[in-house]
């Protein structure tokens, strides 16, 4: 007999019922397929892949939907932008601040007001006599 | 409302309340079927996401000759192929296996058991894999899957039956 030709039920019941709870109805559509063992085994399986299941964390979370399809432009602006390409552009921005820089900060530059800012040293020789404070 | 007259409705009128229903019907079981699918929880997340976000925008694709549960799955195995294809994303389910230290015996059984599950589903092609999953996990029925698969009743019948009985060799050593 061909698997093809196993009724549907049979492998309903394998997820649903142990051996020892099948109708003896139902025991004899499993018969020709697979022994009482074999039954058990497989519901064992199934068990596992469903036990399996509710175990698992499915928290989901509702995302936003877009209120109308995006097309056009907006579509283009919203696309993702592969790595290479901002790898490309911030290599080129990096290139050119190169070229636009000025040749010599010189022209640009603003002279200082005071150049020299350490104290002259004033002996008291030479300390002029009208600032002394000596009130 | 059934899920043809839903997704009637949601074409005729993009309601988000509508929409919501049929993500609250179904992201679950997608999610769960990604999972097991890439073995990447945040692959499976992504994927699901893609899904429904086509659905969202493109329900006109819907054929309402078959279920929109078949419909959503072909989109996520469509999804699911792109990713691996743009990802390079390897199908080493066993190495992608989210392994936390159990803290109680219980949870140390669930575990190995999840993980040897996953062992010995692996050893299944891909073909026989997807078969289990969706007639087990996600309790699709055969005519669903013949449906989803594009095939016959029989060649579901057929996979599955293989795929129990390697992963009763696999599972039930003195079998």
């Amino acid at each position: 007999m061909k698997e093809e030709n196993i009724p549907t039920e049979v492998f309903d019941l394998i997820a649903q019922k142990p051996y020892d709870q099948l109708s003896e109805e139902e025991r004899l559509t499993i018969k020709p397929w697979m022994t009482p063992e074999e039954y058990t085994d497989y519901h064992q399986v199934v068990g596992l892949i469903q036990e399996s299941e509710s175990q698992a964390d499915y928290g989901l979370k509702e995302q936003r939907w877009p209120d109308r399809e995006i097309t056009g432009l907006k579509r283009l602006a919203l696309r993702p932008i592969p790595a290479y390409q901002v790898a490309a552009v911030a290599l080129l921005v990096f290139g050119l601040s190169f070229l636009v820089r000025p040749a010599s900060n010189e022209a640009t530059e603003e002279k200082p007001i005071v150049t020299n800012t350490e104290g002259t040293p004033i002996g008291q020789d030479s300390y002029p006599e009208d600032l002394v404070f000596n009130p | 409302m059934d899920d043809a007259q839903l997704m009637e409705a949601f074409t005729a009128n993009k309601s988000r309340e509508l929409f919501s229903t049929i993500y609250q019907r179904y992201h679950k079981e997608l999610f769960r079927f990604t999972t097991w699918l890439s073995g990447d929880t945040e692959l499976a997340r992504d994927i699901t996401q893609n899904v429904f976000l086509k659905a969202f925008t493109k329900p006109q694709l819907f054929d309402s000759s078959k279920p929109l549960k078949v419909w959503l799955f072909s989109i996520a195995k469509n999804q699911w192929k792109n990713e691996v294809r743009h990802r390079g994303v390897r199908q080493n389910h066993a190495e992608s296996i989210e392994l936390n230290v159990p803290s109680e015996v219980d949870e140390l059984d669930q575990t190995m058991n999840k993980t040897a599950l996953q062992i010995a589903l692996n050893t299944l092609s891909f073909e026989h894999k997807e078969v289990v999953l969706l007639k087990y996990s996600n309790n699709l029925t055969i005519e669903e899957i013949s449906a989803y698969l594009d095939c016959s009743e029989g060649t579901v019948k057929s996979r599955l039956f293989y795929a129990l009985k390697k992963l009763r060799k696999e599972l039930v050593p003195t079998s």
